[in-house]
């Protein structure tokens, strides 16, 4: 029942029906049945961890937000002791949702890796450990839960008495699989309101699943063809052809994650809800920092948020700030600052995506070129002055663009390696150049491609990077469109539903993409 | 309230031309029609070009994905047995879509062998009892244009590509040069898995053909890009326990002759028709040997063994004289 499979669609046709012949009062608890069925369709008997998280969150806020409740009006000793208790039943909750995370999700890859180094392998042990699985969106429901925890302990949101909507928050069926990793402050408004399904929100929500099956089923799906073809282990590329694979595979891969966010998104809207956005044109950052606030936005925005600020923001880093700035300077008193903070964000970040070396490494990856990009801001400056650069030229611009561009396509590389070491290998194979015996060669069958789907896929990509140009200069273009004259939209739903059914790469001689971010 | 009403009635209109849009294509473009306008090249045209050969004209039929069609060359069947073989493979084709096309073929042609090129064994087999599946049947029997969607993809097939009762016929070379493939302990595909609906299908192949009084025969084309020792391994077992006669031309490399640097048209992944005429002589051979030639000799009625003969020897002498001069050439 994934979100590219049309058992999705009909699950969701299913399920409006059933919300709108419910009382709006209790509308949340439809959305809620149809998460459970939803989430149980993958993860069966392992759903219970879902219930059980769903559970420490709600009495986790509960307690917490007692707590605090007892701190009011205490003074002295009194209050500080109150303010460890509730610190206390914080940690507690916090701690047992991510126990249960790193249990399920990391014990085998440790021990794994433990029993490697020592040199004693158990393959009764790793046999089993092997079959340790986590339900469906553990990674994404954990994000979610631990923010509301934070959040409640640090009074930006009140704990929710309704067990019901905690869990339903944690589990609602668009968001499960691939996010966006919404905070309880951005779906409380509308998650439990039962609004109506009008019109107006079923063609809100069908435009944006048409954009999302648009990228998904016109480029994304027909380029893992060309992505699966150009990984084949027998396939010796060279330089060429490797950097043209890791430029497909970003592509790729922004297709298939954006292009299922548009109908996570879309999906929601049918029913009134509003989700955070998780895309922000990419492609046009100039920076490996300003990439990251515009791709993945909900996972960067928690790590800023539940990590990056309490760390650089802690007693101990004002007390470093201080000292470094009496001592070391400015310049490096925040290069330290920053480095502090940004370990763990990016070490997190990593091993967020998986249990792998090559998404810890893709994690490293980040935090040296970010530190980097704080570092050699200054020589940047002096150097830009130097050559009569203005910091907001045009040139700069282009400049900034492309070098992002090759830092977001080489940790794309690291990112899709299923191996450090064929990461290294492909980094190998970069230097070796066309001619010397190696396989290259732009012809169709090289590419696992016919030359009129690599035509669909690249006028495809022309008109979803024209959109994102579009949406650069306008944030509300999309929306927009709904005041454009009737005869205009509907050619343009026309146009995006028969561009779907004719040009889709689904049926025979496709595979389609999985969903890559429902594997984390 | 009447902005409301106005709104039903649009959204209603625009169903109903998304509905009509969706329908009517499928009930012109009926795969006969598709096949007189050129819109069914590729893998769509399998099925309407098999479809219009004469009736009860076929003995021998292969089928299975792209290894099928670059295989088993039918104007050598014809040559040295006189046997009047189709190639009915689909480039990409799960072993689904080659139980659809053999249910197809068998409604008009009444074929003594069916061979099935092993390759789409290992390539991911929708579940038929899922909903999605099910889903998806239902889809394309309403909307016919779902199912005909890539007929867009015509124009773009390159028509330099000839075919002949199916087999493609591709005289390029590309060599392949890896070495021995099939070499134990050497294995690219040690992971390689035949799934539960794959082997559903090949029985319900194994059934229609035997039902269809046709022998059901599995044969692995010669493929270093497709093929080793593990694979091998499956699929032997497989044919033991699913009780399959089948025949592994890579294992068979020295007895075939095959020249890696001539016999490829993209190195090591299909044949090219040198190498489909060492794999056709070979099956040629082994069906001889078994007495299976014969007994397809014996089907045929004198007539039609004339009609069918007179027509193809110009176009086999044309083929033998165009391989000649690139041999000669290279």
């Amino acid at each position: 029942m994934a979100y590219n499979t049309n058992v999705y669609f009909l699950f969701l046709i299913i399920m409006a029906f059933l919300y709108m012949l419910t009382p709006k009062k209790y509308r949340y608890l439809t959305l809620l049945t149809g998460s459970l069925i939803f989430a149980w369709s993958f993860s069966k008997i392992l759903i219970s961890w879902t219930l059980l998280a769903g559970g420490i969150a709600w009495l986790g806020g509960l307690l917490i937000e007692g707590a605090l409740a007892r701190e009011k009006g205490l003074k002295g000793e009194e209050k500080k002791r109150a303010k460890r208790r509730t610190k206390l039943m914080m940690l507690i909750s916090v701690i047992s949702l991510i126990l249960i995370l790193a249990g399920l999700k990391y014990t085998n890859f440790v021990v794994t890796e433990v029993m490697k180094a020592l040199g004693t392998e158990n393959l009764i042990l790793s046999a089993r450990l092997k079959k340790l699985a986590g339900p469906i969106g553990i990674s994404f429901y954990t994000l979610q839960a631990l923010s509301y925890l934070l959040d409640v302990y640090w009074k930006r949101e009140k704990a929710e008495k309704d067990p019901m909507k905690v869990l339903l928050f944690l589990t609602f069926f668009p968001t499960l699989m691939e996010g966006p990793i919404a905070r309880w402050g951005d779906v409380k408004e509308t998650l439990f309101e039962g609004n109506p399904i009008t019109l107006d929100s079923s063609s809100d929500g069908a435009v944006r699943i048409g954009l999302g099956l648009f990228k998904r089923m016109i480029i994304s799906d027909r380029l893992n063809v060309m992505v699966n073809h150009l990984y084949d282990p027998k396939l010796h590329l060279d330089g060429a052809m490797i950097l043209l694979t890791a430029v497909i595979t970003t592509v790729q891969l922004y297709m298939e994650f954006s292009g299922t966010i548009d109908i996570v998104i879309g999906s929601a809207r049918i029913f009134g809800i509003r989700l955070p956005e998780n895309f922000r044109q990419p492609f046009f950052a100039q920076s490996a920092a300003e990439f990251w606030r515009r791709w993945h936005i909900s996972l960067g925005t928690w790590f800023k948020n539940y990590i990056f600020y309490p760390v650089s923001t802690s007693g101990l880093m004002k007390k470093w700030g201080r000292f470094g700035r009496k001592h070391c300077g400015k310049y490096l008193t925040n290069l330290v600052t920053s480095a502090i903070a940004l370990f763990p964000v990016w070490m997190l970040n990593g091993l967020w995506h998986g249990p792998k070396w090559p998404y810890i490494l893709y994690g490293v990856y980040y935090f040296v070129i970010l530190l980097l990009e704080v570092a050699l801001k200054p020589v940047g400056e002096v150097i830009h002055r130097a050559m009569g650069l203005a910091e907001d030229g045009k040139a700069l611009r282009c400049i900034r663009t492309l070098r992002t561009w090759l830092i977001i396509v080489f940790g794309e590389m690291l990112f899709r390696a299923d191996t450090f070491g064929q990461f290294l290998s492909m980094m190998r194979a970069l230097f070796h150049f066309p001619g010397r015996g190696l396989a290259f060669s732009i012809s169709t069958s090289w590419l696992g491609l016919e030359f009129g789907d690599l035509l669909v896929a690249g006028i495809g990509c022309v008109l979803i990077f024209y959109l994102d140009y579009r949406m650069e200069k306008n944030p509300q273009y999309l929306e927009n469109l709904q005041n454009q004259p009737r005869y205009k939209r509907w050619s343009l739903y026309y146009a995006m539903i028969f561009s779907i059914v004719i040009f889709g790469a689904y049926g025979a001689g496709y595979s389609p993409a999985d969903l890559i971010y429902a594997g984390f | 309230m009447d902005v409301l009403n106005q709104k039903r009635r649009q959204a209603a209109l625009f169903l109903l031309i998304l509905f009509l849009a969706l329908f009517l294509p499928g009930r012109i473009l009926t795969p006969q029609i598709m096949n007189q306008l050129d819109l069914s090249s590729g893998r769509n045209g399998v099925i309407p070009k098999i479809l219009s050969e004469p009736r009860n004209s076929i003995d021998l039929l292969v089928v299975g994905d792209s290894e099928s069609y670059t295989s088993i060359d039918p104007r050598i069947l014809k040559r040295d047995y006189g046997i009047r073989s189709y190639a009915a493979g689909q480039a990409g084709a799960t072993i689904g879509e080659s139980y659809e096309i053999l249910k197809k073929c068998l409604s008009c042609q009444r074929p003594g062998i069916i061979l099935y090129e092993s390759n789409s064994l290992f390539r991911t087999q929708p579940d038929p009892n899922q909903t999605g599946t099910a889903l998806s049947s239902l889809l394309e029997r309403v909307f016919p244009l779902i199912k005909y969607h890539s007929a867009w993809k015509s124009p773009f097939i390159a028509k330099y590509i000839k075919t002949y009762k199916g087999f493609r016929i591709d005289t390029r070379v590309k060599a392949y040069k890896g070495g021995n493939y099939m070499e134990k302990g050497k294995d690219t595909y040690q992971d390689a898995v035949i799934g539960q609906a794959n082997l559903y299908y090949l029985n319900k192949m194994k059934t229609l053909a035997e039902e269809n009084g046709a022998r059901f025969m599995m044969y692995s084309a010669p493929s270093p890009r497709n093929y080793d020792y593990s694979k091998h391994l499956a699929l032997t077992q497989l044919a033991e326990k699913e009780g399959i006669e089948y025949v592994d031309m890579n294992v068979h490399n020295k007895e075939l002759k095959m020249d890696w640097s001539l016999d490829t048209r993209d190195r090591g992944d299909h044949l090219n028709v040198y190498g489909a005429r060492r794999a056709t002589r070979f099956m040629g051979a082994y069906l001889a040997a078994n007495g299976q030639m014969a007994q397809l000799q014996a089907r045929q009625t004198a007539k039609d063994a004339v009609s069918v003969k007179k027509p193809d020897r110009g176009k086999w002498l044309s083929y033998e004289k165009k391989i000649q001069q690139t041999l000669v050439k290279e």
